[in-house]
């Protein structure tokens, strides 16, 4: 029993973590832009093939891989920016207009992925192959990876935006627009290194999940509603709130799959979600409008 | 990189042949000009085959094997002198929106005589265009839903056929399989215990429920029980912690998924029990092969599609044009065409759809996969005995390998390599 709950809560632990990275980009997005980016599964999906690109073609160099998908998925975050969100802010509708705009990006993505890669399930190569067994609880060294570098990129995220004045400035944006711009702030400078941050959280997202998964065009569908249902839960525009809640959905999703069954999983994760709209509209850490 | 970069162009090899041989007797005909297929107007193929979904890669190979069954059927004269121009359309992942849409276009646009899918929708979506259109149509999978759509009447698909037979033997082929090796002492189980891992998909459902009704009469246990929502599964954990804390002599994975089988079977191995792994239809996906390689020595699985041998001369023309060997899909898909090319020479005229269908009612072909005798009352080939075998696989080196029915086995059963070193732990 103890070594089944002590199993649940490290699987908790990674699938929260990966959760965690898909959902924080989001809600920086949303805190900041007031717009739901559709984009992100693409980016979590081009994440895990840049990496997978990098890998197959430089030599199975996974530091040199890494920062090749930061880099384009950072930079593509800029792309997106000027040729599909900025086109449309500020005009009539342009919530919808982002949302579809943004949803076909996705789209677009998973098909150019298609035409150059096939559909075909591809696989990264074991980071580290092995697991850790401390008296009846086992833990593979990938896990331990996906523990270890997930609140690496979590913590910096929330150093940046604490304690650098680019991050502040965006905190600035996300509080009161047209306060920041009377202070001097270029919020459309800081719109678009928003969603180009929020591009690399996705991205890395997107190495972590296809380190233990499988590549495939369709694969950051399931990962963009899992981040959609824990914006919520922690609040939307929460960063801290949306890791809050990453970890704790991870941890129950690995309990409800332990001891009631993976059928019921999610089941149990979103009636909890109902409850929680009805007890706290505003989520975890959300501010009551 | 370098397989697919052969097999696109292998593939546009022959499709390209396949359609300059069709396109000259075309132009021919329009011309009034001499030549191959001269004067005859080409019989148009669909190839409806999911290439870039999550199964591309059995639908790529199954699309290589119409091809290559043209190409065969255009060098040796056409259809009744007629060339056959093939028309290749992208069903991704076989979604009913996605599969209508392929039908409709294959018919109305490109305005084919015949359609040929390795399958189609679960949900059978194409069957009302295809019966209303009047084009004869041969699917090869989904024939539980295809049994259940068309056995309450028959005529009313008068022009959809299947190349597979009915998927009920796969809930008594094993079972029974199991039950011989048992008598005989080749295989000795730790005990009657089986873990079940299904998902909610008709296909997955319906085999699940076979096996289970099967091996419970014979007095087994499904001690563990694990039913999943879909075929999306990034961690097995809990259920391989279940597994560890009472090892089954069986562990059954109808998922039908090759990343998710592949993954049970990553994490299993990391602390394996004493239990067969049968995981269906999986191991015959190439991308299951590539990723686990020798890791899946020793799986077992039933398929309603007969391997061939290495020497085979199907399979070694099928090496020779696409540089890798054929998926079941890569040879059942030739069949069909051939089922299509048999009925419409039977028809004595390959435009005349009605006398095309009827003769792929009363077709009795001797395939490369076995012998398709449709049964009036389903429109599926008759399986088992002298129609098509049933075959439980063992994977070996990444090779399939027939154990049973007997008279096609290709070897004895084996323990899979994790066996005796779990017992002994």
């Amino acid at each position: 029993m103890f070594s089944d709950i002590a199993s649940a809560i490290i699987i908790g632990l990674v699938l929260g973590s990966m959760y965690a990275l898909a959902a924080v980009g989001l809600t920086l997005v949303w805190g900041v832009l007031k717009i739901l980016n559709f984009a992100h599964g693409g980016f979590i999906t081009l994440g895990a093939y840049f990496v997978w690109v990098g890998i197959t073609f430089l030599g199975g160099n996974y530091v040199i891989s890494f920062l090749l998908v930061m880099g384009l998925t950072f930079l593509l975050g800029f792309v997106l920016n000027a040729g599909v969100i900025r086109p449309l802010q500020g005009r009539p509708e342009s919530e919808t207009n982002i949302f579809i705009a943004t949803l076909a990006t996705s789209i677009i993505i998973e098909n150019l992925i298609i035409v150059g890669f096939g559909g075909r399930y591809k696989s990264i190569p074991e980071m580290a192959s092995g697991s850790l067994t401390l008296g009846s609880i086992s833990i593979n060294f990938q896990q331990m990876i996906i523990m270890a570098v997930a609140p690496v990129f979590l913590v910096g995220l929330m150093y940046y935006l604490k304690k650098m004045k680019s991050g502040m400035a965006v905190r600035a944006v996300a509080q009161d627009a047209d306060g920041a711009a009377i202070v001097g702030i270029d919020s459309e400078r800081v719109y678009s290194y928003t969603i180009a941050i929020g591009a690399l959280m996705a991205g890395v997202a997107g190495v972590l999940l296809g380190v233990i998964f499988y590549l495939s065009p369709g694969m950051g569908g399931d990962p963009l509603v899992r981040a959609l249902f824990i914006m919520v839960l922690g609040g939307m525009g929460s960063v801290k709130g949306t890791i809050y809640g990453a970890y704790i959905i991870g941890i129950i999703d690995a309990l409800a799959r332990y001891f009631i069954g993976m059928f019921w999983a999610s089941p149990i994760l979103f009636v909890m979600f109902i409850l929680l709209l009805l007890l706290r509209p505003q989520g975890l850490f959300g501010v009551k409008v | 990189m370098s397989e697919k970069k052969i097999s696109r162009r292998k593939y546009l090899a022959i499709a390209g042949g396949a359609v300059a041989v069709a396109a000259v007797g075309g132009a021919a005909y329009y011309l009034g000009m001499g030549g191959p297929g001269a004067g005859k107007r080409p019989v148009k193929i669909g190839i409806a085959a999911g290439l870039t979904g999550r199964r591309s890669g059995v639908g790529v190979d199954s699309r290589d094997a119409v091809l290559l069954a043209i190409k065969e059927i255009n060098e040796a004269g056409g259809i009744l002198g007629h060339p056959v121009e093939p028309v290749v359309e992208d069903t991704v992942d076989q979604e009913a929106g996605m599969i209508t849409s392929v039908f409709l276009k294959l018919i109305e646009r490109e305005g084919v005589d015949g359609i040929i899918a390795h399958w189609g929708n679960n949900s059978c979506a194409e069957f009302d265009i295809v019966q209303e259109k009047k084009i004869p149509y041969i699917s090869a999978g989904a024939a539980n839903q295809v049994e259940a759509v068309i056995t309450p009447n028959p005529d009313a698909y008068s022009y959809i056929y299947m190349a597979v037979p009915s998927y009920k033997l796969y809930g008594t082929i094993f079972p029974e399989y199991i039950s011989i090796l048992e008598k005989e002492g080749k295989y000795k189980p730790i005990n009657h215990k089986i873990a079940m891992i299904s998902r909610a998909f008709e296909y997955s459902i319906f085999i699940t429920e076979g096996l289970t009704k099967t091996f419970t009469d014979m007095g087994w246990e499904i001690s563990i029980k694990e039913h999943l929502p879909s075929a999306k599964v990034e961690d097995w954990s809990s259920v391989l912690s279940k597994i560890r804390s009472d090892p089954p002599a069986l562990i059954i994975s109808t998922m039908t998924d090759p990343a998710s089988d592949h993954l049970l079977l990553k994490q299993f191995l990391e602390d394996p029990t004493p239990s067969l792994l049968y995981e269906q239809a999986s191991p015959n996906d190439p991308e299951f092969r590539e990723m686990a390689g020798n890791d899946a020595d020793g799986i077992v699985h039933v398929y309603g599609i007969q391997k061939i041998p290495t020497d085979h001369p199907y399979r070694v023309k099928y090496q020779e044009n696409f540089g890798r060997d054929p998926s079941p899909y890569g040879i059942i898909s030739y069949d069909q065409m051939m089922m299509m090319k048999i009925a419409m020479e039977n028809a004595g005229d390959p435009f005349n759809r009605e006398a095309v269908a009827k003769a792929l009612l009363n077709i009795d072909y001797k395939g490369v996969m076995g012998r398709f005798v449709i049964d009036p009352k389903t429109h599926l080939p008759k399986g088992g005995g002298e129609f098509m075998p049933f075959p439980v696989y063992q994977m070996w080196n990444q090779e399939n390998m027939m154990l049973y029915p007997f008279e096609v086995a290709e070897q004895e059963f084996k323990y899979p390599h994790w066996y005796q070193k779990a017992l002994t732990k």
